[in-house]
């Protein structure tokens, strides 16, 4: 089991490196000279040659470009993402403010998606080709295909300017959090419940539970102790990556509602070219999708013998 | 005359596929007695597994099912789900043909078995495992083994698990499927002794179900030979393998490592469309014309011998017109006599 978790940090830490180089030359790939683009950011139009050249100079931007990537990694790795260009607040400082609210609504979401898609997917897969299959599919597939900014609008529309039940944007109470969860909620719950009932469906074909019924046992035990344990593994990967991709904050969804959140705050500074702010949002982001792929696989073997086990022991 | 555990009436097993109405098993008359080992041979696909599924009704719901399946009394084919899992594992145990399968690979063996002890006799976590652990050791298995998972076994150690499952109830009958399958000659032998000995000493009953005539050969008492749905010879296991009576039979005692190793000719039938007559018609050789028309019913007893053939001593009787029977039955037995069967 150690082994095994040893093992995925490591691959997670090369995953890592490689979005630190990635990261670092997006800032090279973009138009024009990064010393312009930090000064245009920082004060603005009109700027002389000599104004530019002394920004180079003390961003340490005339070095060769591997020793700056060498020593961008090292301030990174004493956790230092830089200033924003805009505002000159810590990168880091600014992120971990903005993580709370997209964590809650990330976790929000989830919870939303699970009550909805896991009741109807399980109920779809034991009732097959029945009324009750065809309308949760129908609903699923609709809300697979709604794009959630559009939703979002729906829901903003209707609960919010007709029925005045929530509030249509902002961040405080528990109402703010409803029209922003179920936006992502729902559309997360479409494809989790199709997924539910198709693997339910291969699980439920299994010899092991005509075994199981050929031992007795009733049809609830054998879906709660035998098939849904099989069967939720798919579900929980799915669940777990969008869990992470949720943590980098849903950029449109948040935009929407207004929601302060880290995907906002990516938002905000593509909009203001303040380009370390991206670049540290961008680190962060693909950091914790990492690490929340990381604990879908620890997840996965607590949940799974045949992964938990080596061969050999 | 020992009481049956088990009678099968009439049986007809049907799926509704989209190629049409598959017939499983039709006329299926077939008896186990009290603490008697029956073995049921046959092909693969000629229906032995549904066979024994049906005996539990563990087939899956687009199986029709029609006749009379009775244990000690009751009519299985009478009974509401919910009567019917208080039969399954605990009056009748079953191992499922290839238990990599049948074993859940995200349950420890343990749990597996000590489920049936919670379930059944209700009893509590602790208690069932002890139960479990004693019936790990009784087919051979360490009980420390029991929180490993099914992936951890070997082939042979994984089918003692099913036989442990299979029998952890004690019950009257076990359906043993393929139990030896994919096993190599010596743990084919250990786990078939293993089996028979546990029957045998819970003075229970048994239907094994199997290709290998060798092995039903050693370990039953009487032996079904079933082709294309039918069961077309029963009787005694010495006489069934000394005194074929039956041409199919007969071809798959030929077809024996010590008996010249010679493959029945021909393919299994479709049990969609079977040939029109006797079903072996067409892979026969010692088929007459009216072979190819009559479908013989199962004929007997000639001590405890039945056959579902023409040209069988009772069907000699039954047809007047007998001649040409009488001519190809002669050459049936010198053929029998000649190989020294």
């Amino acid at each position: 089991m150690w082994k095994y978790i040893a093992k995925r940090l490591a691959m997670v830490s090369i995953v890592i490196a490689g979005v630190t180089f990635i990261a670092f030359s997006a800032m090279y790939f973009a138009p024009g000279d990064p010393a312009e683009v930090i000064a245009l950011a920082r004060y603005g139009e009109d700027l002389s040659a000599s104004q530019i050249g002394t920004l180079r100079e003390a961003e340490g931007l005339d070095a060769p470009v591997h020793i700056q990537y060498l020593i961008w990694v090292g301030h990174l790795l004493r956790l230092d993402l830089g200033k924003s260009l805009v505002t000159s607040e810590d990168v880091l400082a600014e992120i971990l403010q903005k993580l709370p609210a997209t964590a809650k609504l990330a976790i929000a979401s989830l919870l939303v998606s699970f009550l909805i898609a896991l009741p109807a997917g399980i109920l779809s897969a034991l009732r097959k080709n029945s009324l009750l299959d065809r309308g949760c599919m129908f609903v699923s597939l609709v809300g697979v295909s709604i794009p959630n900014f559009w939703l979002g609008l729906l829901l903003i529309w209707l609960f919010a300017l007709t029925l005045h039940m929530f509030p249509s944007f902002g961040y405080g109470s528990l109402k703010h959090f409803v029209l922003p969860a179920l936006t992502l909620g729902t559309s997360l719950a479409a494809v989790t419940a199709r997924l539910t009932r198709a693997s339910l469906l291969e699980v439920l074909g299994q010899e092991y539970i005509v075994a199981a019924r050929a031992r007795g046992l009733d049809e609830h035990t054998i879906l709660f102790r035998h098939a849904l344990k099989n069967a939720l593994l798919p579900v929980i990967t799915f669940a777990g990556m969008q869990f992470g991709y949720l943590l980098g904050g849903a950029v449109i969804v948040e935009t929407i509602f207004s929601w302060p959140g880290i995907g906002k705050l990516l938002v905000d500074s593509i909009f203001a070219r303040d380009f370390s702010m991206i670049q540290g949002c961008v680190l962060f982001i693909a950091v914790l999708f990492s690490l929340s792929s990381l604990a879908v696989d620890i997840l996965y073997a607590v949940l799974d013998p045949r992964i938990r086990y080596d061969r050999h022991d | 005359m020992s009481y049956s555990i088990l009678s099968i009436e009439d049986l007809k097993v049907s799926f509704k596929t989209s190629k049409g109405t598959v017939t499983a098993n039709e006329s299926i008359y077939l008896e186990i007695k009290e603490g008697e080992i029956l073995g049921l041979i046959g092909e693969t696909g000629c229906g032995k597994t549904t066979l024994g599924k049906a005996i539990l009704r563990l087939l899956s719901g687009k199986a029709k099912l029609e006749g009379k399946i009775v244990y000690r009394g009751t009519d299985l084919l009478t009974l509401t789900e919910k009567e019917m899992r208080l039969f399954r594992g605990k009056k009748i145990g079953i191992m499922l043909q290839n238990p990599s399968a049948c074993l859940n690979p995200v349950l420890s063996a343990g749990r597996q078995i000590a489920e049936i002890y919670r379930y059944h006799e209700g009893m509590g976590k602790k208690e069932a495992e002890k139960k479990a652990g004693e019936m790990l050791e009784l087919v051979g298995i360490s009980s420390s083994r029991g929180c490993d998972y099914p992936h951890q076994f070997s082939g042979g150690m994984m089918q003692r698990v099913m036989v442990a499952i299979g029998l952890a109830l004690r019950p009257g009958l076990l359906v043993a499927d393929e139990p030896t399958k994919g096993l190599d000659q010596d743990t084919k032998l250990q786990i078939a002794e293993l089996i028979a000995g546990l029957v045998r000493k819970e003075n229970a009953s048994m239907l094994l179900i199997t290709h290998d005539l060798e092995l039903a050969g050693s370990f039953t008492d009487r032996i079904a030979v079933m082709y294309a749905g039918e069961i077309v010879e029963i009787g005694k296991t010495a006489e069934i393998i000394s005194n074929p009576k039956h041409p199919y039979t007969l071809d798959l005692l030929h077809s024996l490592p010590g008996k010249g190793l010679r493959m029945v000719s021909g393919q299994p039938p479709s049990l969609v469309s079977p040939p029109s007559g006797c079903r072996y018609h067409p892979r026969c050789s010692f088929r007459v014309e009216a072979c190819s028309v009559a479908h013989p019913g199962l004929m007997g007893p000639e001590g405890e011998r039945f056959t579902r053939c023409l040209l069988s001593e009772k069907g000699r009787k039954k047809e007047t017109a007998a001649q040409p029977f009488l001519t190809a039955q002669a050459a049936f037995r010198c053929r029998c006599e000649g190989e020294g069967i």
